[in-house]
């Protein structure tokens, strides 16, 4: 009962991979490694760590396919897995600023998730107006869904500028969205 | 057609097995070269026997036997024959807690593939040929029968061997699963020697070039399907109804009873197929036999 | 809140995208529809995969391996640090829950040995001196059985010849024994080496069941040690001496003497023991 991979949703791709069939995991990087890897490079300009962050990412998918919970699209879960494998590698690069417990809180809320779902709009023009810096921050902890701690990781920015940088955000925002 | 001769892969003379008194297989005289071999016979016949003698998984009570030009029985020259050789035994047994990939990597180790990198690439290929590159990394007791006998033909693949023993390989597989069977056994078979056994003359038709039929440890037909088909020509006719003079007959799809044996002035004569030349040799044998 | 925004990513996008050519906020963009949008995921992927195939053909082989590779268990890996090779190591393995069997079965007789050693008793330390060497040998019958037909025919025709497997796997079944004894020498008391007094007795008698499976299966071939072994109490009853003594001397002289013979059988007959005449 062969079936067309390349008709299958990435959901039933990803219950495929939970019953251990390598074809689909193929074709699930087929389809989202490209992606991943650029999306990836862009946070990181060392090619070999992206490598094997992507490599991590899709082994990681195999031992882990039986915990998608099937909310939130399949690129999403993705990406949660390849950020943090390349947040790990780093962390092995650069040690840890020691920080409060509460830096393991997404840091963001449904509001945040609302201005992250415009495309297209008002949110990219202000988005423009930040400096770099907040707009890094903002890239961090919004469209990545990171933590206080993983943002500082990857910035490589101690916990307390992450959140100072945030709040600015999302104040100048606010002001520029009005 | 095969003949005999020192570039035989296979050469038996008087060739004999006994378990106690028992004579399972009685002086047989067979020579065996490129190509596909069917092995056709009732249970009993002597067919894994004979199929086990070849793979050097038993010794011979008496006869000779050569292998790929070498003799089973020196030890040295045993070594060279099986690693040369592929079997696929009769009952598929499998260690239930490796998965597919594991399985056939371990038998390539037992096959003194050491090198890693060459291992890895026999096995993937061995997979490939038997479509079970997805399935690799499931544990073979999450596996269907058809898909476990896919594995133990995989295994028998491996280091491309020069002869293939094959003790009824298309058991329990779907339609299917049979033609890709046959894809892969006439690959493989172009310089090698393939020996199967199998109950299904369709398999044979299908597939040999040879068909040697077997009864009670004795041959009893060497040849071409052709020309076991053609021990039936005249003795196979339709009609409405079985007869009961005939040594078989059975409905057929169209409601048309076929029937062989003696067949009646007058009837409509049919085209012989393997099976029903099959059906013709065992009368005559169990008529010589009865008498 | 648009779940389902009718803003695709075009195809110059997803290029520059791929070529790092873009601007941070439309690669923002780019980025935040990419992770719910499986089609616009694959057309960027397709545009990364220009750009950077040979990265992500190694990438995928490298996990195609790591997935492959053969899961090394506990057991395997121990007997790969003291030595063995990766191929003798995976034919040990092989046997899997068989191992844990033999293991458990030198275990227990262990324990019982501890025991044994702290009870005055001399009955009871004597039936358990004639049933501890049978521990080990249990385990080795099984491990074999395991293998036994059908995987059986099917070794019987590879390179690798049997006896060299049969060896492997009963050395894999007896050594443990002889570490854990080892081990244990502290614990017990000045009844002390009595109660390793089983120890060669059921190296002999695994020599034996090895020597044996030259003409029977390995099962037969235990049971046949076994109820050799069982007729000690017997025999010392003939030699008018306890149990107890003739497992401090009969037992262990003849056990060496079994350990020789048996194992020079066994060596011996090493070109034929993959070949022999029963099916």
């Amino acid at each position: 009962m062969r079936r067309d991979l390349t008709e299958c949703s990435d959901t039933e791709l990803v219950s495929l991979i939970a019953d251990e069939h390598r074809d689909a995991l193929a074709e699930l990087y087929r389809r989202h490694a490209g992606w991943v890897l650029a999306r990836l490079r862009y946070r990181c300009a060392d090619d070999g760590m992206v490598a094997e962050a992507l490599q991590d990412t899709f082994v990681a998918v195999w031992k882990g396919a039986r915990s998608y919970d099937r909310r939130g699209a399949v690129g999403g879960w993705l990406w949660g897995i390849a950020i943090r494998r390349l947040i790990g590698l780093l962390r092995k690069r650069r040690p840890i600023p020691v920080a409060r417990c509460d830096d393991d809180v997404a840091m963001v809320s449904a509001e945040e998730l609302v201005l992250a779902g415009t495309e297209h709009g008002a949110l990219a023009g202000a988005m423009r107006s930040l400096s770099p810096e907040l707009r890094a921050v903002v890239q961090a902890t919004v469209l990545d869904g990171l933590t206080t701690r993983e943002a500082s990781q990857l910035l490589n920015i101690p916990t307390g500028t992450v959140k100072t940088r945030m709040m600015r955000a999302k104040v100048e925002l606010r002001g520029a969205l009005v | 057609m095969n003949t005999a001769g020192s570039g035989a892969h296979v050469a038996l003379t008087q060739l004999t097995k006994s378990y106690g008194r028992t004579e399972v297989l009685r002086g047989l005289n067979l020579a065996l070269g490129p190509g596909v071999v069917g092995l056709l016979g009732p249970n009993g016949a002597g067919k894994t026997t004979l199929l086990k003698l070849l793979a050097t998984a038993l010794a011979p009570t008496s006869g000779t036997l050569e292998v790929l030009g070498r003799n089973p029985a020196d030890a040295a020259d045993r070594l060279e024959i099986r690693r040369r050789l592929g079997y696929v035994p009769q009952e598929v047994g499998l260690y239930e807690n490796f998965t597919v990939y594991e399985f056939v990597d371990y038998i390539a180790i037992l096959k003194e593939q050491t090198d890693r990198a060459a291992r890895r690439a026999d096995v993937c290929r061995v997979l490939a040929a038997v479509d079970l590159e997805d399935v690799r990394s499931k544990k073979i007791r999450k596996l269907s029968g058809g898909m476990r006998r896919r594995v133990a033909l995989a295994q028998s693949l491996l280091g491309d061997p020069q002869l293939l023993v094959l003790d009824e390989p298309t058991v329990g597989l779907d339609p299917e699963q049979r033609l890709r069977f046959r894809q892969i056994v006439s690959q493989h078979a172009e310089r090698r020697c393939v020996v199967l056994s199998t109950h299904m003359t369709e398999d044979v038709e299908a597939l040999c070039e040879r068909v040697v039929v077997m009864d009670h440890g004795a041959i009893i037909f060497d040849g071409t399907p052709a020309g076991l088909a053609a021990l039936a020509s005249g003795k196979v006719w339709l009609a409405p109804a079985a007869d009961p003079n005939a040594l078989m007959s059975w409905r057929t799809g169209d409601g048309r009873h076929r029937n062989v044996g003696d067949a009646p002035v007058g009837v409509h004569l049919a085209e012989p197929t393997v099976q029903d030349g099959y059906l013709v040799l065992n009368g005559r044998v169990l008529a010589v036999s009865s008498a | 809140m648009n779940a389902e925004t009718t803003w695709h990513i075009d195809s110059a996008s997803a290029q520059r995208y791929a070529r790092h050519t873009i601007d941070e906020v439309t690669a923002a963009s780019v980025e935040a529809h990419v992770s719910a949008c499986g089609s616009c995921a694959a057309a960027v992927s397709a545009a990364v995969e220009e750009t950077h195939e040979g990265l992500l053909d190694n990438v995928w082989a490298k996990v195609d391996e790591l997935l492959d590779a053969p899961r090394v268990g506990v057991i395997e890996r121990s007997v790969r640090s003291v030595g063995c090779s990766p191929a003798t190591a995976r034919v040990i393995a092989a046997t899997g829950r068989a191992q844990w069997s033999c293991l458990s079965a030198v275990a227990l007789s262990l324990t019982l040995a501890v025991f044994a050693s702290t009870t005055g008793d001399d009955a009871a330390f004597a039936l358990f001196l004639l049933f501890a060497p049978i521990g080990p040998l249990v385990a080795t019958a099984v491990a074999f059985e395991r293998f036994g037909e059908p995987v059986e025919s099917l070794l019987r025709t590879v390179p690798t010849a049997l006896w060299t497997i049969a060896l492997v796997r009963s050395a894999a079944a007896v050594v443990p024994s002889i570490v854990l004894t080892a081990l244990s020498i502290p614990i017990l008391n000045e009844r002390g080496w009595l109660a390793l007094a089983w120890m060669l007795p059921s190296f002999a008698l695994s020599v034996a069941a090895l020597a044996l499976s030259n003409w029977m299966r390995p099962g037969q071939s235990a049971l046949v040690v076994t109820l050799i072994w069982m007729s000690l109490p017997v025999v010392a009853r003939l030699q008018a001496e306890t149990v107890l003594d003739a497992m401090a001397g009969t037992a262990q002289l003849t056990s060496i003497a079994v350990v020789l013979a048996a194992g020079t059988v066994f060596v011996t007959r090493r070109p034929t023991f993959d070949y022999r005449g029963f099916s």
